[in-house]
């Protein structure tokens, strides 16, 4: 009976492509925005290989005389001079695209960076600064500074993150994959055929929640596959990772489905759930990173999203995690408990009806 | 007309849920108002050359000081004599790093911080100053010593960090040497007779310019206000909804087609229906008012009065939204995820959780269509006291509801030709 209950719920689910579709999709348009508006933040530092930059050399400047030097420092850097005695500064870096536009005066230079070519503009001004220290007399011997590397999470960028994060944000709202079936069984009154049934509360249960974690997790492994392809998204220990999803499926079934027991009303059941999960992901690092968030620890220690997505990020850029373990015992928990009150509500109707 | 208003208003007010959105989301919203802003606005801040940033205490991250590019330095100083104030600033204007500081009292605090930035926060290197540094004739011998760099990233700018600090050490080192001294004054009037010298720097920020002339404290004010319109427009949108439940159920049960029967157009129902998101959008603009007492005006940044009203505008752009995608929707089910998928993207697109200065075109041309993203435009406008505010709000506001009621009627009809 339950194998046969589990088929038919499962056949039922996946035959709504609307549902899959979500769990494809929304992942990764949610993953493509957020990554988008933090990849400037999160980029890792790449030095630029060459770039290019005018420059106008008033007379009487100190500049003249080692112009000659200057410029071929900088060439060493990869950064090609161009002088330019005539025209507007911003309007020559727009026309030529020069990275940057140096005006020297008599004691005194005026730097003109470009904000699309940020780190080519901070090279060169460091350059130029470093050349004018240089000018300077040195009497006594470099002190070395003392150097130490504690441990440090290494930086993750924007794509691999929000490719991430969303997959398991999306896995936190696996009741919209039973909503469908769920309001149609009641619609026609299946519940009370169940009741008449001699299906245990526990094997109605089980019914329900095995079909949507399976069909919740193939929408998703899509999801991560199309990342995967498309957008480069990398992904740690795909063992390790694919477990943490999992449970954190069976942890939002297991919940959701308590609500919905608990309220027997399916639009409650998407709001309250939905709600609770926005919150989850707004302090756990679903949408604004939790390395930048400054909420209190405290909302994000609260968050058992916080867990799964720390897990999945450090096992992305670190390889291990100390919150792989953290993740699973929370996600499990929840899914325990909540399975055992799902099964008690479901008895508690069951002596009502 | 009147007794469908009032009908509806009877349902609304017996729903539970009506009274959470007009009273708790708004008491929610005002609350984040209130909760002071530490970092964000770094991002949004045309920053150059701003000196060495203070960190007033651990909870400040300084993750955002990477809005720029450059290589973000967190400065743990015990010393904060002026030949550390000094080194400090030089750093700062190298124009390849953003320096922060915050004040410990020794190396055992600062390693503790440094353990838990590596995990819980995000910068290219953090820096330890000793107590006494370059404050005793024996630590000019080894200033170095004086100094502790910590390497928090793979970034290869750490090399030159560590070359531009020795640079100022050897700096301070020569002049101490130079004048025989080791007096942080004399030392200090030395060393920057010798900047004297060196040629001026200016620097000018150019094409694409983000800056908006919006002060630190106006930015947080902004950035606090966009969370209080997130849930504010939680409110709106679930409102809409709950209307939008009326009319699905008031067409399932056939109360429309009686209501017809009694010689009422369709227009007429639908009129009323918008009527009431008018008196709902005005009851929480009054509500976030009376919440927005409890608060400090001047923390707010923005009057009482002025708050309201855009709230009530925001309100009926909302509150028409969901009204007219529920009755498309056509069941409850559908019409509630329709209000959340609203308020998710529409929040999350229009910049009020996070900026999207640095996103592509195609996400800033779609956040361009969000009417939240015209209410945030609108706040800074109100901050710099630009008086076109408010003609750009009633004009955003008017259009928003002309297309909504627009596609709303021809979907509504629609629906009810396949029905």
């Amino acid at each position: 009976m339950i194998f046969y209950l589990i088929k038919n719920y499962l056949k039922m689910m996946l035959r709504s492509a609307s549902n899959i579709l979500m769990y494809i999709l929304a992942p990764t348009v949610v993953a493509a925005v957020l990554t988008s508006a933090f990849t400037t933040l999160m980029d890792t530092y790449r030095a630029p290989s060459s770039f290019e930059v005018g420059y106008r050399l008033d007379e009487g400047s100190v500049f003249e005389n080692g112009m000659d030097t200057l410029k071929d420092i900088l060439k060493d850097k990869g950064v090609t001079m161009t002088e330019f005695s005539e025209g507007d500064p911003e309007e020559l870096m727009n026309r030529m695209e020069l990275s940057a536009f140096v005006e020297f005066g008599e004691n005194e230079y005026l730097l003109y960076k470009d904000r699309d070519a940020r780190i080519e503009g901070q090279t060169l001004e460091y350059i130029i600064g470093e050349v004018c220290d240089s000018m300077l007399p040195r009497f006594s011997e470099t002190p070395a500074i003392k150097v130490e590397t504690p441990f440090f999470v290494p930086a993750v960028n924007s794509t691999d993150y929000y490719g991430i994060i969303e997959i398991a944000y999306f896995a936190w709202c696996s009741i919209i994959c039973g909503a469908v079936v769920f309001t149609a069984e009641k619609k026609y009154r299946i519940g009370r055929r169940f009741a008449m049934s001699g299906v245990s509360e526990l094997k109605l249960y089980i019914s329900r929640l095995v079909p949507i974690i399976i069909a919740v997790s193939i929408g998703l492994a899509l999801s991560a596959a199309v990342g995967i392809l498309f957008f480069d998204v990398h992904w740690g220990n795909a063992f390790l990772s694919a477990l943490v999803v999992l449970m954190m499926i069976f942890a939002a079934t297991s919940f959701e489905l308590v609500i919905y027991n608990a309220t027997s009303s399916m639009v409650a059941t998407v709001v309250i759930s939905f709600a609770v999960v926005w919150f989850m992901g707004f302090f756990g690092g679903s949408f604004e990173t939790y390395m930048f968030s400054s909420a209190p620890q405290i909302l994000k220690d609260l968050s058992p999203i916080y867990y799964g997505n720390r897990a999945l990020v450090e096992l992305s850029c670190m390889g291990r995690s100390d919150y792989v373990s953290k993740s699973l015992i929370i996600s499990g928990a929840i899914g325990v408990v909540g399975s055992a009150v799902n099964v008690g509500l479901l008895k508690l109707r069951k002596g009502r009806s | 007309m009147r007794e469908l208003i009032k009908t509806t208003v009877k349902l609304l007010f017996r729903n539970v849920g009506f009274w959470l959105c007009l009273i708790v989301l708004p008491i929610l919203a005002t609350f984040i108002m209130s909760i002071k802003q530490q970092n964000l606005s770094y991002y949004y801040l045309d920053n150059d050359d701003m000196g060495v940033l203070e960190i007033a205490d651990y909870g400040e991250k300084v993750a955002y000081y990477a809005g720029d590019g450059k290589f973000v330095v967190k400065v743990y100083d015990a010393c904060g004599n002026d030949l550390s104030e000094y080194f400090l600033t030089q750093l700062a204007g190298a124009g390849m790093f953003k320096v922060g500081r915050m004040k410990v009292a020794d190396k055992a605090e600062a390693d503790e911080y440094v353990l838990s930035d590596g995990q819980n926060d995000r910068m290219g290197a953090a820096l330890f100053i000793a107590p006494d540094f370059a404050s005793t004739p024996e630590s000019f011998g080894s200033l170095g010593d004086g100094i502790t760099a910590y390497v928090m990233s793979e970034d290869e700018r750490f090399s030159v960090l560590e070359t531009k600090i020795e640079r100022i050490l050897g700096r301070i080192a020569d002049k101490s040497m130079l004048t025989g001294s080791t007096d942080a004054a004399v030392i200090l009037t030395a060393l920057k007779a010798e900047d004297e010298l060196l040629p001026a720097k200016k620097t000018v920020s150019v094409i694409g310019k983000t800056g908006n002339g919006l002060t630190k404290e106006q930015i947080d004010m902004k950035t606090n206000i966009g969370y209080a319109f997130a849930f504010l427009t939680l409110s709106f949108v679930l409102i809409g909804n709950l209307v939008a439940q009326t009319v699905i159920k008031e067409q399932n049960n056939d109360v429309l087609r009686r209501i017809k029967l009694t010689g009422k157009s369709s227009v007429s129902y639908f009129a009323s229906k918008v009527v009431i998101c008018v008196i709902v959008s005005l009851l929480i603009a009054i509500v976030t008012f009376v919440c927005t007492l409890f608060l400090d005006g001047e923390k707010m940044g923005i009057g009482r009065l002025t708050l309201t009203a855009m709230v009530f505008l925001m309100g009926l752009i909302f509150c028409c939204l969901s009204l007219v995608a529920g009755t498309i929707a056509g069941n409850v089910m559908s019409s509630n995820i329709t209000s959340f998928t609203i308020w998710c993207l529409s929040c999350m697109l229009s910049g009020l959780y996070f900026p999207l200065n640095g996103t592509s075109g195609t996400v800033q041309a779609i956040s361009s269509v969000m009417p939240q993203k015209w209410f945030m435009e609108g706040t800074e406008l109100i901050f710099l006291g630009d008086k076109t505010a408010w003609p750009m709000l009633l004009c955003v506001t008017v259009a928003y509801i002309i297309l909504f009621v627009g596609f709303g009627s021809v979907g509504i009809r629609m629906r009810s030709t396949e029905d």
